[in-house]
C-alpha cells in the first residue's frame, strides 16, 4: 500500500513564510507609531495629510495605552503563529486564523473611523491596514488549500482501492 | 534541532523588536530635558499670560496646527486657572514646515498681538485648528520652516480669510490685521522665536519648560504639571525624570 501523505507541504510553507514577513512589516510600523505617540512627536505624512489629526485623536489610544502598542502585540502574535505554521504546527494555523480575523475586524473599524468620523487618513495606519488585509487573504488561501488537501487525502484510498 | 528552530526565530524577533523599539525611544527622547540659559534669543517682549510677578514661568514652543499643542493649550489653561497669579505662561512661535498653514497661523497670532489680542487669537486658533487645518494649500507645497519672511501666505488663501474672520470676531481692525500679517515686524518675531528654539535644541512641538527646565511629554497633564509647579513654588524643584542625564545649555 502506498503512503498517500505528502512529505512536506511546500506551497503552505511559502504562504506562511510570506505571512510572517508581512507581520514583521506591521510590527515595525506599529512600534514606530507607539514610540512617536509616547514621545509626543508629530508624525509627518507623505501620501496623505491627516497623520496629526488621526494620531492625536481619541481613537489613537485606549486609556493611556497607544493603539500602536496593541497593533505591535497583534502583529507579533501573528508573526509567531505564522512561523510555527510554516514549520508544520497544525494548531498554529487555527490560532493564526482567529488572530488575523480579529485584526481584520479592528482594521475595518479603524478605516471606518478615519473615513467617516475623523475625515482624515494617516499613511502609517493605511500601511497597517494594507498589511492586515494581505495577511487575511493569505490566511484565507491557506485555509482553502488545507480544506482541499484534506478532501484529496480522504478520497485517495478510495481511488486506489 | 528543527523542532526548536521556530521558537528560536520567534525569540530572536522578540529581542530585536524590543531592542530596536527601546533604541528608537531613547533616540527621540535622549535630548530631554534641556535647560534654558540666560541670554538666548527670542521675540521681545514675549507673549506672557499671567502675573508679571508670578513665581513660576511656563514657556511653551508651539505650532498652531499641531494637535498635541492644542491639547497642551487646554491643559495649560486649566493650570493657569488653578494657580492664578502664581504662574505665568509664555508662548513661543515654532511653526513646523510639515504643517501647511502653521506659519500663516503664527503670522495671524502675531498680527493680533500687534493690536493687543495675541492670547485671544491664540485660543481661537487652537480651538478651531481642526477646521482651518483642513483648508487645502494652493498650490500644494510645504512652507519652509526657517523662512518666515518668504511670502508666508501665498499658499493659504483660504485660511487667511478664516483668520480675518477670527480677527473680526475679536473686534480687531481687520484691514490692519491683514496688512500686519505680512509685515517684517511679524516675520521677525517668528524668526526670533525660531532662533531661540534652535539655540536650545528644540526641534519639535509641543515643548514646555517650567522655570527653564524642559518637561517630558509624558508629564503634559494637569496632575504632573501641578507636581512640578508645587515643587518649584516650595523651592524644592526637582528635575523631571528622564532616561538621560540633563545637558546644561
Amino acid at each position: 500500500m502506498k503512503n498517500t501523505q505528502p512529505a512536506h507541504d511546500h506551497p503552505q510553507l511559502g504562504l506562511f513564510s510570506l505571512a510572517a514577513l508581512l507581520s514583521l512589516g506591521g510590527l515595525a510600523d506599529s512600534i514606530y507609531l507607539t514610540v512617536t505617540h509616547l514621545t509626543g512627536e508629530d508624525v509627518t505624512c507623505i501620501a496623505s495629510s491627516g497623520c496629526s489629526e488621526v494620531l492625536s485623536s481619541v481613537y489613537a489610544s485606549v486609556g493611556k495605552i497607544p493603539l500602536g502598542a496593541f497593533g505591535a502585540l497583534g502583529y507579533f502574535v501573528a508573526f509567531s503563529l505564522a512561523t510555527l505554521a510554516a514549520f508544520g504546527y497544525p494548531r498554529a494555523r487555527t490560532f493564526l486564523t482567529v488572530v488575523v480575523a480579529g485584526m481584520l475586524a479592528t482594521t475595518l473599524w479603524l478605516l471606518y473611523v478615519q473615513a467617516f468620523v475623523l475625515h482624515a487618513f494617516c499613511d502609517f495606519c493605511l500601511l497597517s491596514a494594507a498589511l492586515t488585509l494581505s495577511l487575511s487573504v493569505i490566511v484565507a488561501v491557506g485555509c482553502f488549500r488545507k480544506r482541499r488537501h484534506r478532501t484529496a487525502t480522504e478520497q485517495a484510498p478510495l481511488v486506489e482501492s | 534541532m528543527r523542532r526548536y528552530l521556530p521558537f528560536a526565530i520567534i525569540g530572536a524577533v522578540l529581542l530585536i523588536t524590543a531592542g530596536s523599539g527601546l533604541l528608537l525611544f531613547r533616540s527621540k527622547y535622549s535630548s530631554m530635558p534641556i535647560k534654558i540659559a540666560a541670554g538666548k534669543p527670542g521675540a521681545e517682549p514675549p507673549h506672557i499670560r499671567g502675573s508679571a510677578k508670578a513665581r513660576v514661568t511656563l514657556e511653551e514652543f508651539g505650532d498652531f496646527q499641531c494637535p498635541p499643542c492644542g491639547i497642551l493649550a487646554t491643559t495649560l489653561l486649566k493650570v493657569e486657572h488653578d494657580y492664578r497669579t502664581r504662574v505665568r505662561v509664555i508662548f513661543r512661535e515654532f511653526p513646523l514646515g510639515m504643517h501647511a498653514h502653521a506659519l500663516t497661523a503664527a503670522c495671524a497670532a502675531e498680527a493680533a498681538g500687534l493690536q493687543g489680542r495675541f492670547w485671544e487669537m491664540h485660543d481661537l486658533l487652537f480651538q478651531n485648528s481642526m477646521q482651518w487645518g483642513k483648508e487645502s494649500p494652493r498650490p500644494m507645497r510645504v512652507i519652509p520652516n526657517a523662512e518666515p519672511n518668504a511670502s508666508p501666505d501665498e499658499t493659504a488663501t483660504g485660511v487667511r480669510g478664516i483668520f480675518a474672520g477670527y480677527a473680526a470676531t475679536l473686534g480687531l481692525d481687520v484691514e490692519r490685521f491683514k496688512k500686519d500679517m505680512d509685515t517684517e515686524q511679524v516675520g521677525a518675531r517668528i524668526k526670533s522665536d525660531q532662533e531661540r528654539a534652535a539655540s536650545i535644541g528644540v526641534d519639535r512641538t509641543p515643548i514646555l519648560f517650567i522655570d527653564g527646565v524642559q518637561i517630558p511629554f509624558s508629564s503634559f497633564n494637569v496632575d504632573a504639571l501641578h507636581a512640578v509647579i508645587d515643587a518649584n513654588l516650595s523651592g524644592k524643584a526637582v528635575a523631571p525624570s528622564s532616561p538621560s542625564p540633563t545637558p546644561a545649555q
